[in-house]
């Protein structure tokens, strides 16, 4: 039964791929897309990943999808574009090297128990009681503080591209039926509660700081989508220290260690402050994943537009501002 | 000192994103004093005692992340610490208040990444590492908000984020193979086989692709030519050079020991030599300052990839140490020169409005020191004495002959002779008497400068070879890695 359940979800994986490459619009690639997601979590679950499964499902499908369908709205013009077309020639190619990849993968052992031994033994010194959020946070949490910077950088990134100064825009129109705001405000407490739950699992079980931002995220981006305001009615200064306060807390565990003579990153192993870092983790994921569905709205300010066309006249008048 | 290597432009980032007000540029000003101090004083220590390496977090191999800094990284550390502290100085001068606020926190996290990729010890952590710098540099490319930008930077990201899939593949292959992650215990532990020539060839083709070595050039001339003079000079002096610096030590560091790299160095070093000619004459067409620039950026990238074939075919090649000198007096010298460059045409803009080149007569008598800049920095790119462009190309040939592999000499020669043709092509049309004067706006005083210094700093460590060969011999770090700390 499960060895049928499992070729069923490789199949539909490479069968969904395909219907995405030849989708007649960009709307239907876009929902075979977040399909796509949601059984690729499914495989991580039956690959007995539950971590890499709930993340997964939240960003792959989730707001991956928000932010797709957004993008869909913004360029308006739905009209159907040849796909597949183009791409024809690629297939030999492609064909090519997934053989290719398909023979290395045969060569990998598998019993390969990679790094498994090594984070047994850590888990020893370490205050975390669950491995992966260990690993996360306390093994590589270098990675996990340069990922928040990644994340960072992908709204400072967004900022760039719109010129604006935060990530305020004007509302979208409420939907007219009241059921999308009944709904919300049955949701929205959920949302907060569920996040909170992940958050608080993750320093024992499957759960953690990137999981319970992503579900806090949807719940702002829902807020967002019902004609809230969200995240927009926060105060600049608040939304910039919500969006920077997770990375901050990482600067300051790395920075202290040197104070003490040690190593970047090493802490005294006590649980209060990890778990600080963690907490302000999950609430930067959340403003910076909100921010990213949110932010990219054009601004509609009359400033911005004649920002824009300084810009546009050359830098020539950079000189001026100079002196 | 290492970790506030990446500390300090870290903390500056978040400082100028906090507080973007009238003073962001400060952020820069203090980042770019303390961090040449830094990089020099890392760079004292390697030179004194040698090699050395960090664990984060105290976790020991094969657990934790490691710093790495061994000659090869000091240089690329200090090279990015005075380019970058120079550009930044200049980027204070250059840019309003409106765009400012974008600029610093991306440059910034993009200094501290940089400085993170040249200590690199792991392979995941380089696949962090490298995404930071990516998506900073791909932000900042469209700073100018021009449509053109836009596209170009789109199709910078699209390809960058193509490399980095392919490089992040090859790191789960090498994961599968070996279980571990860390380059130093890969460079014992890993074997031939089909996992590890896998991983090799999508590391290999996804930091190519950053690179922008040919065929996969074709997203540099319009990124770079359509950025903010500034970003310009970032992207193809140091972002370039980041994911170069990560293939060699990954060719050299790990998969040299494991016998895989002989065949496929050959069509690096022959793409190498193609992307020479090809840049360079496509550096010969452009109508305008910045495009020729760019594909000049295209040639130059095509020179360092010279070193695979001259340092990974042959095992222990009495020639190596020429090889390396060579290879990184290149990234170096064309780090300084390229900046000095993109920052002279920057100063072109503001004064005439446009940087198409036959707009650009006469400005040897109206900008004599732009002018000037422009000759130095192309003469270290041409490679003449005493440049540090001569004793790139000078120890390259050395290498060349040493081998017996002639054939590579035709990037240094040809290529040498195309760089005169488009660099005096440039001088030409300086120094042409116009028709008609256009009106010309002066450049403030710094703006001025800061190219000057960066092109005669191009010159001048020509004359510091032998400091710079010191650090590579003694303390390359196979050489420490394979004798003890294990």
């Amino acid at each position: 039964m499960a060895l049928f359940l499992d070729i069923l979800v490789a199949f539909s994986l490479v069968a969904i791929a395909w219907r995405i490459m030849r989708a007649p619009g960009h709307f239907q690639a876009v929902v075979l897309f977040i399909t796509f997601g949601l059984l690729l979590s499914l495989a991580w679950a039956r690959l007995n990943s539950p971590d890499i499964a709930l993340a997964e499902a939240a960003v792959g499908a989730g707001l991956a999808g928000v932010l797709l369908l957004d993008t869909l709205r913004a360029v308006a013009q739905p009209g159907k574009v040849k796909t597949g077309a183009h791409f024809s020639w690629l297939l030999l190619p492609c064909l090519l090297l997934a053989g290719l990849l398909t023979l290395s993968i045969i060569h990998i052992q598998p019993d390969s128990q990679g790094l498994a031994r090594a984070v047994e033994a850590g888990m020893q010194t370490t205050s975390l009681e669950y491995p992966v959020t260990a690993v996360l946070l306390d093994f590589r949490g270098y990675d996990t503080w340069l990922e928040l910077g990644v994340l960072l950088a992908a709204v400072l990134g967004l900022l760039c591209v719109r010129r604006k100064k935060s990530i305020r825009a004007p509302l979208l129109p409420a939907p007219a039926e009241p059921v999308g705001r009944w709904l919300i405000s049955i949701l929205l407490p959920l949302i907060l509660l569920v996040g909170g739950f992940l958050l608080w699992l993750g320093a024992f079980a499957p759960g953690g700081a990137f999981q319970a931002g992503v579900v806090w995220a949807a719940g702002g981006v829902l807020l967002w989508q019902a004609g809230h305001p969200s995240l927009g009615a926060l105060p600049v200064s608040l939304w910039r220290t919500g969006a920077v306060l997770g990375f901050a807390l990482f600067w300051l565990l790395a920075a202290t260690a040197l104070i003490r003579n040690e190593p970047m990153l090493t802490h005294p192993q006590a649980k209060a402050w990890i778990l600080a870092v963690e907490y302000a983790a999950a609430l930067s994921i959340a403003v910076c994943l909100t921010s990213l569905a949110i932010g990219g709205q054009k601004s509609e300010d009359r400033n911005q537009k004649s920002e824009v066309r300084d810009q546009r006249s050359g830098d020539r008048c950079q000189i001026t501002n100079n002196r | 000192m290492e970790s506030l290597l990446v500390l300090v432009p870290l903390a500056a980032a978040m400082g100028s994103f906090l507080a973007p007000g009238r003073g962001i540029a400060s952020w820069g000003f203090l980042t770019s004093l303390a961090i040449p101090a830094l990089a020099a004083g890392t760079a004292m220590d390697v030179y004194q005692h040698g090699a050395r390496r960090i664990s984060l977090g105290g976790w020991a191999e094969p657990l934790g992340i490691h710093l790495h800094m061994d000659g090869l990284s000091v240089i690329f550390l200090i090279m990015t610490a005075l380019v970058g502290a120079l550009i930044s100085i200049y980027s204070a001068f250059f840019f309003k208040r409106d765009t400012a606020r974008h600029f610093w926190p991306l440059w910034l996290l993009m200094w501290a990444a940089l400085n993170s990729l040249f200590m690199v010890s792991d392979i995941f952590n380089a696949y962090v590492v490298l995404e930071l710098v990516t998506i900073c540099a791909a932000a900042l490319a469209v700073l100018s908000g021009k449509t053109e930008s836009l596209q170009a930077g789109l199709r910078y990201l699209m390809v960058a984020m193509a490399g980095s899939l392919a490089f992040l593949l090859g790191v789960g292959f090498l994961y599968a193979e070996t279980g571990m992650l860390d380059m130093f215990m890969l460079s014992w532990e890993l074997q031939g086989g089909p996992v590890a020539a896998a991983a090799f060839g999508l590391m290999t083709t996804g930091l190519v692709m950053k690179s922008a070595l040919l065929p996969f050039h074709f997203w540099l001339p319009p990124a770079h030519g359509e950025a903010p003079a500034p970003v310009s000079a970032l992207l193809s002096a140091l972002v370039i050079k980041g994911s170069f610096f990560l293939l060699l030590r990954l060719w050299v560091g790990v998969f040299e020991p494991a016998g895989i790299t002989s065949h496929a160095a050959y069509v690096l070093g022959c793409l190498g030599v193609l992307a020479v000619l090809w840049g360079s004459y496509q550096a010969l067409i452009q109508p305008r300052l910045k495009l020729i620039i760019a594909y000049s950026s295209v040639a130059q990238v095509g020179y360092l990839f010279l070193m695979f074939p001259l340092l990974c075919t042959v095992p222990e090649a009495p020639w190596a140490e020429k090889a390396w000198a060579g290879g990184t007096y290149q990234a170096i010298s064309h780090g300084l020169a390229k900046a000095a460059l993109f920052l002279a045409a920057g100063n072109l803009i503001l004064s005439t409005g446009t940087d198409r080149i036959h707009y650009m007569k006469n400005i040897a008598s109206r900008l004599p020191m732009t002018t000037f800049t422009l000759g130095l920095a192309g003469i270290s790119l041409m490679g003449l004495p005493p440049s540090g462009g001569f004793v790139a190309k000078w120890m390259f040939m050395q290498a060349i002959l040493e081998s017996g592999q002639w054939w590579w000499a035709v990037a240094p020669v040809l290529g040498g002779l195309l760089t005169a043709g488009y660099v005096f092509r440039i001088l030409g049309y300086a120094f042409l008497l116009a028709e008609k004067e256009p009106r010309m706006l002066p450049v403030p005083f710094v703006l001025e400068k800061i190219p000057l210094i960066l092109a005669l700093c191009s010159i001048l460590i020509g004359f510091r070879a032998e400091e710079i060969i010191f650090l590579l011999q003694e303390h390359m770090l196979w050489a420490i890695e394979v004798e003890g700390d294990s």
